[in-house]
């Protein structure tokens, strides 16, 4: 054998030879791989917030505002984590937790901290600017972590020696970390209005909203932190790169890359999108019925899943709809954010114009606000997300991109600091100013305005008693469907463990404001903590 | 008489100084039939003849001591001293157990009887008949411990394959195939009537000279050759009719009203808010999608050879029909062998060349399920005779308007020469070239769902395939013996490469239809730049080095020993080269002195062998970091939409070699005139260093799986065939026989010092989403997990799960429900025969496990009724109510899968044809295959549940049925 070793020594070469890879070297160190290429992902990778099952749906299907019911024919059972994701019943294994992780940690990890290791370790020269942007993104990644999970590791080292394992940090730790990251990279970023990537005001709304949340997350002695939000929030109005769109839709339109109230954005396309390209699920396939697609002329139906419920529809909107029919009286929807919100009543066929039905013209293709049963709910009952345009000639693959940070939020974050400071009257004002393309001028004052008394009574919020409940509901209205109600609802006196809605009925249990670390993680790295109060 | 012929040849030895001595004779077998084309060689040279039609036959031999041996196949040759005999009648013996058959092992060849390892040889005359669609379901039933199921009606479909349970977690579970000694050929290069034996290396002792492909056993087959004779043509055709079983299940448009009018179901139905519709027409959606296939056969044959020259060709046309039109089968195949030796013998060159080209039609995979669950009162077609249709695509849109056409071209080539240079030693070279040519056609026309309704008008993909697969080896052979101690020596090296290129291109919004795909360019998603393509190329290397020493003596003792020493570079520097070792004996009980009397005992050899191989893993480069362009992480930057580049995996460049360490211990056994013959086996197997796909956290990992050498696994079983000749006669014979074989899988371990896992869920069950296998360690692999019922609860509105009785039902609900693998495989055959008629029956089963049938899980439930035409048994009330709960995974749905199945029967008449000019044989037969199944399992074949892979059992909803058939063939020999 020895022989033959010596014989064939020539033939035993096993040095794997790769057309269609790129290996590190060749990465680095190859004139044809421009650094385009390998720091896209530092934002291409934030496009799955918006997929099934992500980020998203944390921030708004444990919410009041959104229900995902089994459908009569057992669609969206899915062992019911839909369910218990509305009833806060959720459990450690259930697919969301796992997802959202995998996705936030990839965009940390994968596409920032190795970026940055790697084009450091090959002598790359980064612009500081490039290198505050990729910072701040990486950041933004994490305050989805904080806000989510709180509890979790804070990495920014690539290289790590085999068989390291990242251990948890408290959820004070983590968020000292985001503010510091945000803090120390901000103004070293553009002051220009930029399209999709991190400018200083983006970087400043993220910083503004983390202050905004930090006595809901860390406690009363963070209430100060407000004061900062408010002069966050100043910076970036004073700043006039931005205005409010005369039209409330105008930010959520297919040509919202050109929106002045834009601040960020996350851009989509369908023609660069492939199979297994990440898409703004909530906008279509998640809520629009499988044969919705007539009404858009659409390429695509959707998954008939996500809908609205039906309580909030009608306690935070001032709109009247026919008891028996449950569709909307005509007129009654004086607040236009209504119907720019959601798609109710009778369907078309664009192209013929004639009324939708279900096969076998029995049934109209009519969105009630009505859900007849948590378990088995009809076919078109509940009204449908439509914040978003659909385009005509819609696809699964959407084109619309979306808005992340928008001055409607700046202003209203300020108000939202002014009430809770004392100063109802400074608050109104802004909220007013927000609120206004939202009514006709012709309607009366009353009608169109909420005075400082209304923001700052104690209101029932889902058969809770909310202080500044009437801003809370204004929120709602504003922005609804935007990925915030979760944080809304803890802000606002733990409406989200404390209120009524569908089916979730009152727990009481701090520990849910957080979601826990999923269990295959805690699997894979032992020294991960579970959240308080979830099995450990 | 004697005397003058001794007087002649003194006469002749005197009168010419290198005279020779003329012997006759005639050879017969054991009821006095001649033996046309018998062997009569002179030993130790190579010079010889043939018997003629009447097993006549002379020869010259040098002196009185030269010994004649005497051969004809599948008898027990003879060795006769020529002496003083000038006239030498031979009588020759069946070699009914076929003691002196030479059994292809790894890289050689030896006789039968030496075998000291767990292998079986199944030869033509034994294949499972009736026409079959892939040369593995010629062994169906055929080997213990071999188990082969039809999982499929396609006449494309290769079948399931699976020997001793499952030795692997991530590689395939595919045993290796070497044709003609190509190691790792495509089965696809083979004609099934071609082939005219198959050996299959069981245990880890036989196969680890094969080395890192030899985990799952190794299928070696032979084609025929051409042999010493008269040159013979033979023609093989046949015809082949396919039956569809009717699905009891679903129901007619009739019968579904006649569902609807009971008050019952009215009341039940309308309680849960379902409100089926009827649209007026009668519909069957089955009998619209699916004909009544017919296919045929062609095979024809040339063989034939001298004592220097051998030379086989032959070419076969197969065109298979499957139930739905645009599903077909057509493929021809060719084969040229030829060797021819020169120079006194010393050397030998051989030519083998297989190839096949197939055009296969295939149809969505959905469509039988479509079909069965479609609202049989939904209309076809709208007036102007376009499809009706509302929110999806009705079956008979999808059957007649998408098609996709695969075709394929798979050439083997193999080139070898041979070097005697000296007695009992042989080198050689052989060089094999392996082409795979695949390219692949889908297309949808205007009318479908999607261009109708759609933005897809009209859609066209093509992609296909080339790989190169080239081999050189290069072989010693010695063999020497000194005294009673036989020995063999081989040595040899093997260098493999394979490199693939892979492409593909899509389109959609085609101007006309008619182009299929052969127009891309003109579609309009080319034009405005929405067209897709894709191009791949990647390789991968192995080189071995391997040996083998057979010792034998006096034919009582046996062993052999063997190793291999391969590296592959899928592995990193450290961990390319992996040994395998292997080392069997066997003890020929028989010949021992003391056995003399016991004349009853024919054959009785006891096996033990050890042997250890390895497994790659499926993909390469696994251990290297590598990059590559993916646009799911593009972003716009300054203008544009900029692709991004990201890591591929997470490489472990600790990968490395998996390992099964196999003991078998056997006995094979011949008694009473050989008439009662048979061998058991027990094996233990122990796969460690299993690769798989494990979880691994992120931070610090770039992506939250690896692949890595993890865990351990076991299988322990025996297996055991018999084979009784009940009749022996000259006009009558009656043979039974059977096989069975019982294997216990269990998973030691899913951890080491890195990674530590319990257990894994596996197996996503579409539309109820939840995973549907446990595999955890302690327990075998396969165990379905879930809940346990307790009937309805709310009025018939969901499961009462046990241990949850009034709550929702959780993770701690789910408990073991059943396993997916056999635990068992039997097989029994009947052979008869009386004068010309033929008849062959065999039966072939699973046993021990159980069936996830997912058709009654998803759609036996009122809350589908709405939807679909829901099964027969939906409408039955399940204790006191009707089920309408949301489909549910649970113990209801698991079934008993055991079956027995009578796979053929064979009817036969051999036309005697002696008074016929030129014509040497003929016969007629009449087959008839997957006849009747007996199962208490509700579905449609237990055959055709998937049981191989890591989630076995579950009964798949998009299956393409398998069918029952009757072959009418002919065969003719000139």
């Amino acid at each position: 054998m020895v022989l033959s070793l010596g014989l064939f020594a020539s033939c035993v070469n096993l040095e794997p030879e790769i057309y269609s890879d790129i290996t590190l070297d060749k990465l680095m160190g190859s004139a044809d791989v421009t650094t385009g290429y390998i720091l896209s992902p530092v934002y291409g990778q934030m496009r799955w917030f918006n997929e099934d099952r992500s980020v998203w749906d944390l921030y708004e299907l444990g919410t009041d505002a959104w229900v995902i019911p089994i459908n009569t024919d057992g669609g969206w059972n899915d062992q019911g984590i839909w369910q218990r994701l509305n009833k806060h019943e959720w459990q450690t294994t259930d697919p969301h937790f796992a997802e959202v992780w995998d996705h936030l940690w990839y965009g940390i990890n994968t596409c920032c901290n190795r970026v940055l290791y790697q084009l450091e370790s090959a002598g790359v020269e980064l612009d500081p600017r490039m290198v505050a942007e990729i910072k701040v993104a990486r950041a933004q990644y994490y305050y989805h972590l904080l806000s989510l999970f709180g509890n979790v590791p804070v990495e920014t080292r690539y290289d790590v020696p085999e068989g390291y394992l990242p251990e948890t940090k408290t959820r004070k730790e983590v968020y000292d970390f985001v503010v510091k990251e945000i803090r120390d990279n901000m103004d070293l970023l553009s002051s220009e209005r930029t399209y999709s990537t991190f400018n200083k005001w983006a970087a400043k709304q993220m910083l503004a909203r983390v202050y905004l949340n930090a006595e809901a997350w860390l406690g009363p002695e963070y209430a100060s932190k407000r004061d900062s939000t408010v002069i966050l929030c100043d910076e970036i109005i004073n700043s006039e790169k931005y205005d409010l769109e005369a039209d409330f839709s105008a930010p959520f339109a297919l040509d919202n890359n050109t929106s002045s109230e834009v601040i960020f954005s996350i851009p989509y396309d369908e023609t660069t999108a492939v199979d297994g390209h990440p898409i703004l699920h909530c906008i279509y396939a998640k809520t629009m019925h499988y044969q919705g697609a007539p009404i858009f002329n659409a390429a695509s139906a959707g998954y008939n899943g996500l809908r609205a419920n039906p309580q909030y529809v009608t306690e935070t909107w001032d709109a009247e709809e026919d008891p028996v029919t449950h569709n909307l009286i005509p007129g009654t929807d004086r607040d236009k954010r209504y119907s720019k919100t959601y798609l109710m009543g009778q369907q078309y066929n664009y192209v013929t114009g004639d009324s939708l039905y279900f096969v076998g013209k029995t049934k109209p293709y009519n969105h009630t606000n009505y859900i007849s049963s948590v378990t088995a709910a009809d076919e078109f009952e509940g009204y449908r997300f439509h914040k978003y345009e659909i385009k005509i000639g819609q696809k699964w693959e959407t084109d619309q991109d979306w808005t992340v940070y928008r001055l409607a939020e700046t202003l209203m974050m300020k108000a939202e600091c002014l009430l809770r400071s004392g100063d109802a009257e400074g608050a109104a004002d802004i909220v007013n100013y927000v609120r206004s393309r939202a009514f006709s001028a012709s309607l009366p004052e009353e009608e169109r305005s909420l005075t400082a008394a209304q923001l700052s009574a104690t209101v029932k919020v889902d058969g809770v008693d909310v202080r500044y409940g009437e801003f809370l509901n204004e929120l709602g209205r504003e922005f609804c469907g935007e990925a915030m109600r979760r944080e809304q609802l803890i802000r606002f006196d733990d409406v989200y463990t404390k209120g009524s809605w569908w089916a979730h009925t009152p727990s009481n249990s701090d520990h849910l404001k957080l979601f826990p670390i999923p269990q295959d993680e805690r699997i894979a790295n032992p020294k991960l903590k579970q959240n308080p109060g979830y099995p450990n | 008489m004697k005397k003058l012929i001794t007087f002649i040849v003194f006469l002749f030895t005197g009168l010419v100084c290198f005279a020779q001595i003329a012997v006759k004779g005639t050879v017969k077998d054991t009821y006095g039939n001649p033996l046309p084309a018998a062997g009569v060689q002179i030993v130790g040279t190579s010079q010889g003849t043939t018997c003629d039609m009447d097993g006549n036959w002379s020869i010259s031999v040098p002196d009185e001591s030269s010994q004649l041996e005497v051969s004809f196949l599948g008898m027990l040759s003879k060795t006769i001293s020529v002496g003083k005999d000038r006239i030498i009648n031979v009588e020759l013996k069946d070699d009914s157990i076929g003691l002196q058959e030479v059994v292809t092992i790894g890289y050689g060849s030896i006789k039968k009887e030496e075998i000291t390892t767990s292998i079986s040889r199944v030869k033509s005359d034994d294949f499972a008949k009736g026409g079959v669609n892939s040369p593995l379901q010629l062994l169906q039933g055929k080997v213990a411990g071999l188990g082969i199921s039809t999982t499929s009606g396609s006449p494309s479909a290769e079948p399931n394959v699976s020997l001793r349970g499952i030795s692997t977690l991530a590689a395939s579970s595919s045993p290796l195939i070497v044709i003609d000694g190509i190691v790792g050929g495509s089965i696809n290069s083979v004609a099934s009537e071609d082939i005219e034996s198959i050996d299959v290396l069981k245990d880890g002792s036989a196969a680890a000279i094969y080395g890192t492909r030899g985990t799952n056993g190794v299928i070696i087959i032979t084609t025929k050759k051409g042999r010493n004779g008269v040159a013979n043509v033979s023609y093989e055709g046949y015809v082949k009719f396919d039956f569809m079983e009717q699905d009891k299940q679903i129901l007619s448009a009739t019968e579904w009203r006649d569902k609807m009018a009971d008050p019952d179901i009215k009341a039940a139905l309308d309680k849960a808010h379902i409100e089926p519709q009827d649209y007026g027409e009668t519909s069957d959606w089955v009998k619209a999608v699916t004909r009544n296939p017919v296919s045929h056969n062609h095979y024809v044959s040339l063989t034939g050879g001298n004592s220097k020259t051998h030379y086989a060709a032959s070419t076969t046309y197969s065109d298979r029909e499957g139930i739905y039109r645009n599903s077909f089968d057509k493929s021809m195949a060719i084969k040229l062998r030829i060797d021819h030796s020169m120079f006194d013998d010393k050397f030998k060159a051989e030519l083998i060349v297989h190839d096949r080209f197939a055009k296969q039609g295939r149809v969505p995979d959905e469509i039988y399920d479509n079909a069965s669950k479609w609202n049989p009162t939904f209309p076809m077609y709208n007036e102007d005779g376009s499809y009706y249709m509302t929110n999806a695509e009705t079956p008979v849109c999808t059957a007649n308007e998408w098609q996709g056409i695969n075709k394929y071209n798979q050439l083997t080539a193999s080139g070898k020469l041979l070097f005697r240079p000296v007695t009992g030693l042989t080198l050689s070279v052989t060089g094999t070239y392996q082409n795979d040519y695949n390219e692949d056609e889908w297309w949808g026309s205007h009318k479908t769902y999607q261009a109708v309704y759609g933005a897809e008008d009209g859609y066209a993909g093509l992609s296909g395939s080339h790989g190169d697969d080239r081999t050189l080896e290069v072989q010693a052979d010695y063999a020497k013996a000194f005294g009673d101690h036989n020995f063999s020596v081989t040595l040899g090296y093997s260098y493999n490469r394979y490199v693939q290129q892979r492409w593909g291109m899509s389109a959609y919004d085609m101007p006309v239809d008619g182009f299929g795909v052969w127009n891309i360019g003109t579609a309009n998603s080319t034009i405005e730049g929405l067209s897709t393509l894709s191009s791949y190329k990647w390789e991968r290397k192995l080189i071995g080095f391997y040996g083998r020493v057979n010792y034998n003596y006096h034919n009582r003792y046996i062993l052999m020993l063997s190793l291999r020493c391969e590296g592959s570079d899928k592995f990193g520097a450290n961990n390319r080269w992996g040994v395998f070792p292997a080392v069997s004996a066997g003890w020929r009980i028989t010949n021992e002195d003391f056995m003399k009397n016991a004349s009853w005992i024919n054959e009785l050899k006891l096996r033990a062998g050890f042997g250890v191989t390895g497994t790659e893993p499926a993909s390469a480069y696994q251990y290297i970091s590598l990059y590559n362009f993916n646009n799911s992480y593009m972003s716009y930057v300054d203008g544009k939409w900029v692709n991004g580049i990201i890591p591929t995996n997470n490489p472990n460049p600790n990968l490395k070699w998996e390992e099964k360490q196999e003991t078998n211990v056997g006995i094979d056994f011949a008694f009473l005139d050989s008439r009662l013959y048979g061998s058991l086996d027990a094996y233990y197997r122990y796969t460690k260093d299993l690769l798989y796909t494990y979880s691994v956290p992120t931070p610090p990992n770039i992506s939250n799986s690896m692949l890595a050498n993890v865990g351990s696994l076991e299988n322990k079983g025996v297996e055991f065939c018999i084979n009784g000749d009940i009749l022996r006669g000259k006009d009558y014979s009656l043979s039974i026989g059977g096989n069975i074989s019982y294997n216990a899988n269990n998973l030691i371990s899913l951890s080491n010092e890195q990674y530590q896992l319990d257990y894994l869920k596996l197996g996503n069950l579409q539309h109820v989403q939840t995973y549907s296998h446990l595999i955890e360690t302690g327990q075998p692999i396969g165990n379905f997990y879930g809940w346990k019922q307790a009937g309805l609860k709310g009025q018939g509105a969901s499961w009462r799960i046990v241990g949850a009785e009034n709550s929702a039902a959780g993770e701690e609900q789910k408990t073991v429900l059943g396993n997916g693998i056999p635990k068992m495989f039997a097989a029994i055959y009947l052979k008869a025969s009386y004068k010309g008629i033929d008849l062959s029956v065999s039966f072939h089963g699973a046993f021990l496990y159980q069936i996830l049938n997912q058709y009654r899980m998803m759609y036996e439930t009122l809350a589908w009724a709405q939807t679909y035409n829901i099964p027969r048994t939906a409408y039955e009330k399940i204790g006191d109510f009707y089920n309408y709960a949301p489909s549910t995974y649970c113990d209801y749905y698991i079934e008993n899968g055991n079956y027995m199945k009578l796979d053929n029967v064979t009817l036969a008449y051999n036309i005697p044809c002696q008074k016929i000019k030129y014509l040497k044989s003929a016969r007629v037969y009449l087959s008839g295959r997957n006849l009747f199944t007996i199962t208490k399992y509700k579905g449609l074949d237990p055959e055709a549940v998937n049981i191989a892979g890591l989630t076995p059992g579950v009964d798949s909803l998009t299956k393409y049925p398998v069918t029952h058939a009757v072959t009418f063939g002919i065969n003719f020999s000139f």
